[in-house]
């Protein structure tokens, strides 16, 4: 005999105001949701409604693994222990391989200004870089001697060295990062990350832990119905166009599109006919993807989501990838996540103190801090000046010591200067970043 | 060294940092000649050592005297006060000791001569 289980249940002003056991469930009747508790916490915490999510937000990814922890410092690229790539390793099989010691790369400054695409050793023993247009993918090798070539047949990664064009010297995972560096100085900048998608020649991947919502047509009260889809393989798709830009859809499986001349559209309304041949549209109204081929009539709806777009040469290379940004959605109970978000991360990173009337520019969302040092008995004073308004001046008349000042909050892009006095001769400045910043 | 310019100044400089991360600056240049301690800071600006005016660096070396005097200098002027007002002993040999500290400052801290 079937027994019905019902947990404690009420509205939201009665939730809110219940502390439950440890591991207790409750059912919020307004919002439809279920909240545990800790046997602490006031209100417990509120579980994300599927359907929240579900209500406006639609064909795009809501959620990106970030196993790739890359570092650029001073030159030296590094990607960090605890990092996990993915390598091919045979037809239909891939491995995830956690790194678990810092790999750094680093290139001397009289290299060329270019960018250079950036993977693992399938051992894990080292990092490694070429151009782009060195880089392939394909059923037929390249024939070339220092290229890596991904054989889409055997599923591996192959890199051939200096001396050889048909055996490669080792194996590797799919590309992590794209960099460029600067002559004078090596590695300047890291362009592009690959967490959970990606490229390699023509091909584009999709790794496991990559979430989307595809469009699916609309509820009855009108928000939008999507499938939430989240990759627990690893999806590739081969791009066959040539000189053009190209759409890349994800369902199940990766897919593209060209996208040049209209043919991947959007609408409030789908109009009755296509306005030409081999179009994909989005329909706004019916929250819904559209396909027409060979004649302007729709055919088929589709239940993709677009993740990306890129830009094609002459043999299907990729030579721009473009992903759409995450959308993420938090819940308003969400008050001690939300809070975290603006508090000091781990990492400070050293700067260099400039002289007197120096201006810096904030990389992220965080804060600055400075200790400075002086010396000599006079007055010696600094200004802090941010988003151009003067916002607090120090002074002292000590010698021979050095003085912490408090940290200084700042937006991404926004700039401080310090003005000081002769007597303060240095100073130790740091970034850090606040929690939630990119 | 790597040196930071902006405005055809020299506004930051380091023996290791290539990057000066967060720096509003316009270019950065390599140093293959000099160090860090080659350099010294005057209004706003980073420029060598010898090239630092005479005046300026002379007012600099009156102010680290200065300091001096007062930290290592002025407690002995103390002591031999103490001693002549009370008649001791060895209030001269503490002249000798206060005199010899102020000396051995101004020894250590020479004005620059113009040229």
């Amino acid at each position: 005999m079937t027994r019905t289980i019902q947990i404690l249940r009420g509205t939201t002003a009665q939730n809110n105001a219940f502390t439950g056991s440890a591991g207790e469930l409750t059912m919020d009747t307004d919002k439809k949701t279920v909240r545990i508790h800790d046997g602490s916490t006031q209100g417990g915490h509120e579980l994300v409604s599927v359907s929240k999510l579900n209500s406006d937000i639609t064909n795009c990814i809501t959620e990106i693994p970030q196993d790739i922890k890359l570092e650029l410092n001073a030159g030296v690229l590094t990607l960090k222990a605890g990092s996990k790539v993915c390598v091919p390793n045979g037809v239909n099989t891939f491995d995830t391989l956690i790194i678990e010691n810092d790999l750094t790369l680093t290139v001397g400054t009289s290299v060329h200004t270019a960018s250079f695409m950036l993977w693992v050793k399938s051992d894990c023993s080292a990092l490694d870089s070429l151009g782009p247009n060195l880089v392939f993918s394909g059923t037929t090798s390249p024939g070339q001697a220092s290229t890596l070539w991904y054989d889409t047949t055997n599923n591996l990664i192959k890199r051939f060295g200096p001396n050889s064009s048909t055996t490669p010297e080792y194996t590797t995972s799919f590309p992590i990062a794209i960099f460029t560096t600067t002559t004078g100085v090596g590695v300047s900048s890291i362009a592009q990350v690959f967490n959970g998608l990606g490229y390699i020649g023509s091909t584009v991947f999709a790794l496991p832990g990559l979430t989307i919502a595809r469009p699916n047509g609309r509820n009855a009260d009108g928000t939008c119905k999507n499938i939430i889809t989240t990759l627990t393989s690893v999806q590739t798709g081969v791009i066959a166009d040539t000189n053009r830009r190209v759409a890349v859809f994800l369902s199940d499986t990766l897919s593209s599109w060209g996208a040049d001349k209209g043919n991947v559209r959007c609408y409030n309304f789908l109009p009755s006919v296509a306005p030409h041949t081999f179009v994909t549209a989005y329909s706004y109204y019916d929250n819904q993807w559209h396909r027409c081929t060979s004649s302007t009539t729709w055919s088929s709806v589709e239940t993709f989501a677009q993740i990306a777009h890129v830009q094609v040469d002459s043999n299907s290379r990729i030579t721009s990838f473009v992903p759409k940004v995450a959308v993420s959605v938090v819940d308003y109970n969400d008050t001690e996540f939300i809070a975290r978000q603006a508090m000091p991360g781990d990492t400070a990173q050293a700067i260099t103190f400039g002289a007197s009337g120096t201006t810096y520019t904030a990389p992220a969302d965080g804060f600055f801090i400075l200790r400075a040092e002086n010396s000599g008995l006079s007055n010696h004073w600094l200004n802090v000046t941010a988003h151009g308004q003067f916002i607090g001046n120090y002074w002292a008349q000590v010698a021979n010591n050095s003085f912490g000042l408090p940290p200084f909050f700042i937006h991404s892009g926004g700039t401080i200067r310090f003005d000081y006095g002769s007597d303060i001769w240095g100073g130790t400045l740091y970034f850090v970043k606040c929690v939630g910043a990119q | 060294m790597y040196k930071a310019i902006k405005d055809n100044k020299i506004i930051a400089i380091s023996d290791t940092d290539s990057e000066f991360l967060c720096l509003v600056k316009d270019t950065v240049e390599t140093d293959e000649t000099h160090t860090t301690a080659d350099y010294d800071q005057y209004n706003g600006e980073y420029i060598l050592k010898e090239d630092y005016p005479v005046e300026a660096r002379n007012e600099q070396i009156r102010a680290e005297r200065q300091a001096r005097y007062v930290e290592e200098s002025d407690p002995l002027r103390l002591d031999y006060d103490e001693a002549l007002a009370r008649g001791q002993d060895n209030a001269e040999e503490l002249k000798e000791q206060w005199l010899a500290s102020k000396d051995k400052i101004r020894e250590e801290l020479p004005y620059v001569v113009g040229e």
